[in-house]
């Protein structure tokens, strides 16, 4: 297992490189000009051309792109915002966290609640607990979460006064951001449970089990839900991951700086070395995310597990 | 079950983790457990504070703490007035183009270094090389000339020249400046009434008054710079909403830069503040424009008829309730009203809104659509809005149209690209003066393609121009003239001006800069007993 996940970290790289330098290729060939909304409408085509040649922008593409990876992979340097001069890297690592927050109790939220949800809708297939859970998901699934955000903002904040309508501080100020964000994929996470619990429950070995006098919950907890379980695992995985590249309306909702308001600033303002640092960046985690579901899946099914150690080690284990 | 249980504390475990983390690792605004005898206001702000390199790329975000933070040797209150001396304590004329500036010989940074003429010298020669300060061509030199004295010439004696160059640049100490290593764009070292002694980058500020600032006599202090908070707490409020929810629910007590859209909530009958909240309202410097592409390869440039035509069948007042509800005014002249040379007198024919006239227009012009006409314009909400109005009445008028709206960067490569457009909207400004506004948007040197904004090539406007804004050519009459001549050639027209609106608690005596057209929260003034958000 150990050396899977090393093959792993060690694929990372080539990958990292390609994103770097296809992002670098993209960001190169979009139209538009960071001189001049840096510079503003009041700037002459002179001072637009010296911040070009102070940049580099007026270099050759290819000379530009080596640099880039010089000092991406062997300074670890990847440059400074042109908006406000600080270094990227210094930008991503403030904000970071505070995305992983936000997506991280988001995906909680959504597992918590959209599992049970689920597995109720599948136990009572075509009940009224069907139903309830179904029209729960379709409500998740149809209010946009920007809509959601501001409606608990009036009603919590506003009418209520019981949270913070915005900002940052203690677990408070992220409880209707993790409401709002994670609406939508509770809603998916409910109907992929659903789907793969109505595939399960109906499999020989569920039926052996109700058969030998198991208890309902028993029968659903310990036959039916670990193999219903992948599919769900692999939704929150590619939920998370995004998330992690920003829950940008969120964000801007509820002033919270994240990486995602980040880089969508930073893409509309032809912020170059900022847009660039932070899909690398993105990268990275989402690559390490989906290591860790494959991990994942390996302890919830010994079948994948035993794929993942390979052939010589597999072929021990089974002489023994 | 034991997989299962294993999955479950693996996601209880992240989730507390998550819990800790959000407890801990985001930035905590601490509030005051009980009321403190010091006054703290906290303002809430639609744009983001940019960057804290003095030398720094302008912007709006950066004029809701700059001033309190860094001094200019001036600073200009009023729109068209002379500054007022911040850091110099005389200007002296050598000639049209060379003034020696003396700054007093006891200011002060917070870090205790004093502030020289070597000082200002770096800083204007650094914000001249830097390439992010704009309009510094206008300086030809900065030099010292003696130990608080340094001689500034400019390239050029326009009107305006040297009140711009002498509130553009930020002075701060050579040697704290290039000890920071960045060049202190994670730590400031001010020369003005308050510190920055927090910062969360995109979220919030927090101005600190310093108790060690160098000027004690407060005759000589200009009202800008009044230090009259104690402490000022700047929150970015990305979504416009929320910035009202935020006055609303009490979480601030200043929204300086509220969308006419979010006002009502604050008004009576449209026009009064609400009890419990004072209002301030100034008219944007930054109007918007209907611009028509004079290239002469383009289907207006020999048809005067035609433009006249769509001029005339713009009803500008439609787009001001349309775009703002009437939160703002129509333009009476390729300009705003706030520009102290603009004349009222212009408002008697300005492309008058008149259908059947536009109607006459077009068909006297001859004129046979091909092809619709392509409305370009960036992703301005305002302008989008504007464009539909526009496309609508060009409809009403027989002509077609399709609206092409592009994302701020792109629009910015295509309006310097002929064969893209045929009708612009965008937005145009001016520092001080309309004639500068006129210079900016018609001169040739200010564009790529060598003509004016919307491809026009015209030395006879070009000259009316420069004759009106020299010192002893800015009169009434050669304003005028220029004005005159602008509109007959019937190339674009000023549409709509919105407001903008400062709203907060009551107790707060709002203070505006005319100049920016924004609000410093730290020179408004404060009830006794005012209560801040903060406490």
């Amino acid at each position: 297992m150990l050396k899977y996940i090393l093959k792993r970290l060690l694929w990372m790289i080539p990958v990292i490189v390609g994103v770097s330098a296809l992002i670098f290729t993209i960001m190169s060939f979009v139209p538009g000009d960071p001189a001049e909304i840096v510079l503003g409408v009041q700037s002459t085509p002179e001072e637009r051309q010296a911040f070009r040649d102070k940049n580099g922008l007026s270099s050759p593409f290819l000379s530009q792109l080596l640099m880039f990876e010089k000092n991406v992979f062997f300074k670890l340097d990847l440059g400074s915002s042109y908006r406000d001069s600080t270094p990227v890297i210094n930008s991503i690592v403030e904000r970071l966290p505070r995305t992983i927050i936000i997506a991280g109790g988001s995906i909680f939220l959504a597992l918590l609640l959209g599992i049970p949800l689920g597995v109720n809708a599948a136990v009572h297939q075509n009940k009224l607990g069907d139903r309830i859970s179904m029209v729960i998901a379709l409500l998740g699934v149809s209010m946009p979460n920007f809509w959601l955000a501001l409606m608990l903002v009036l009603l919590f904040s506003l009418k209520l006064g019981w949270l913070p309508s915005l900002g940052m501080g203690g677990v408070a100020y992220f409880i209707l951001p993790w409401i709002s964000n994670s609406m939508g994929d509770l809603a998916m996470q409910a109907r992929q449970s659903r789907s793969s619990m109505l595939e399960v429950i109906r499999s020989d070995y569920v039926t052996t089990a109700r058969a030998k006098g198991v208890s309902r919950i028993g029968v659903i907890m310990k036959h039916a839900l670990p193999n219903a379980l992948i599919p769900v695992i692999t939704v929150a995985g590619n939920t998370l991951a995004g998330g992690l590249a920003g829950a940008m309306i969120i964000e801007n909702v509820f002033s919270i700086p994240g990486i995602g308001l980040y880089m969508v600033t930073a893409i509309n303002t032809r912020d170059y070395p900022a847009v660039r640092g932070s899909v690398i960046v993105v990268a990275v985690l989402f690559s390490v995310v989906m290591l860790l579901v494959d991990i994942v899946y390996s302890i919830v099914d010994p079948r994948i597990k035993t794929a993942l150690i390979g052939g010589r080690k597999r072929r021990a284990n089974n002489a023994k | 079950m034991k997989k299962t249980s294993v999955l479950v504390r693996i996601v209880v475990t992240a989730s507390l983790l998550c819990l800790i983390a959000a407890g801990t690792l985001a930035a905590s605004p601490s509030k005051a457990t009980a009321a403190s005898k010091s006054t703290t206001v906290v303002a809430g702000t639609v744009n983001d504070f940019g960057g804290l390199d003095p030398f720094g790329a302008a912007s709006a975000g950066r004029n809701a703490w700059i001033k309190a933070v860094y001094q200019a040797l001036c600073v200009i209150h009023d729109r068209g007035t002379a500054g007022t001396p911040m850091l110099a304590k005389t200007i002296k004329k050598i000639n049209d183009l060379t003034y020696d500036i003396t700054i007093y010989n006891y200011i002060t940074d917070s870090a205790g270094n004093k502030i020289t003429a070597k000082d200002v010298a770096y800083c204007y020669n650094k914000a001249k090389n830097g390439g992010l300060v704009t309009k510094m061509g206008n300086m030809a030199s900065c030099t010292v000339v003696g130990d608080y004295t340094v001689r500034l010439v400019m390239t050029n004696s326009n009107l305006g020249t040297l009140d711009d160059l002498l509130q553009r640049v930020y002075i701060v100490s050579q040697k704290a400046y290039e000890a920071s290593g960045d060049g202190m764009a994670s730590k400031v070292i001010a020369t003005g009434p308050y510190v920055i002694s927090e910062m969360t980058p995109g979220s919030q500020m927090v101005l600190t008054k310093r108790k060690d600032y160098w000027q004690k006599n407060e005759d000589l202090t200009p009202v800008d710079i009044k230090a009259n908070a104690d402490k000022v707490i700047l929150k970015y409020i990305g979504e416009a909403a929320q910035l009202s929810i935020a006055l609303e629910s009490g979480t601030i007590d200043l929204a300086l830069n509220m969308s006419g859209l979010d006002v009502d909530n604050f008004l009576v009958n449209g026009k009064t503040p609400r009890k419990g909240y004072s209002m301030a309202t100034v008219l944007s410097p930054f109007f918007n424009a209907l611009m028509l592409n004079m290239d002469p390869k383009g289907m207006w440039a020999s048809n005067l008829k035609l433009r006249q035509a769509v001029l005339t069948g713009i009803n500008k007042e439609d787009i001001v309730e349309g775009v703002l509800s009437g939160k703002g005014e129509a333009c009476f002249t390729l300009g705003s009203a706030v520009y102290p040379d603009v004349q009222s007198s212009w408002k008697a024919n300005y492309f008058n809104y008149d259908e059947a006239k536009a109607k006459s227009l077009l068909a006297q012009s001859g004129f046979k659509q091909k092809t619709p006409i392509r409305i370009m314009l960036d992703g301005d909400a305002n302008r989008k809005k504007e464009a539909e109005i526009v496309q609508a009445q060009l409809l009403s008028m027989g002509l077609q149209s399709q609206i092409l709206a592009y994302d701020t960067a792109l629009y910015n490569k295509y309006k310097y690209d002929a064969t893209q457009w045929d009708i612009m909207l965008d937005n145009y400004y001016s520092p001080d003066l309309i004639v500068n506004c006129w210079s900016h948007v018609f001169f040739p040197e200010n564009y790529p393609m060598k003509t004016s904004a919307n491809n026009l090539s015209d030395s006879k406007l070009v000259q009316l121009i420069k004759n009106a804004s020299t010192t002893a050519g800015h009169t009434a009459q050669n304003v005028d003239k220029a004005n005159t001549y602008i509109n007959d050639l019937a190339m674009g027209e000023g549409t709509f001006d919105p407001y903008i609106y400062v709203f907060a608690k009551s107790g707060i005596d709002i203070f505006m800069n005319s100049f920016e057209g924004a609000c410093y929260a730290w020179a408004c003034s404060f009830a006794p007993g005012f209560v801040s958000a903060a406490n």
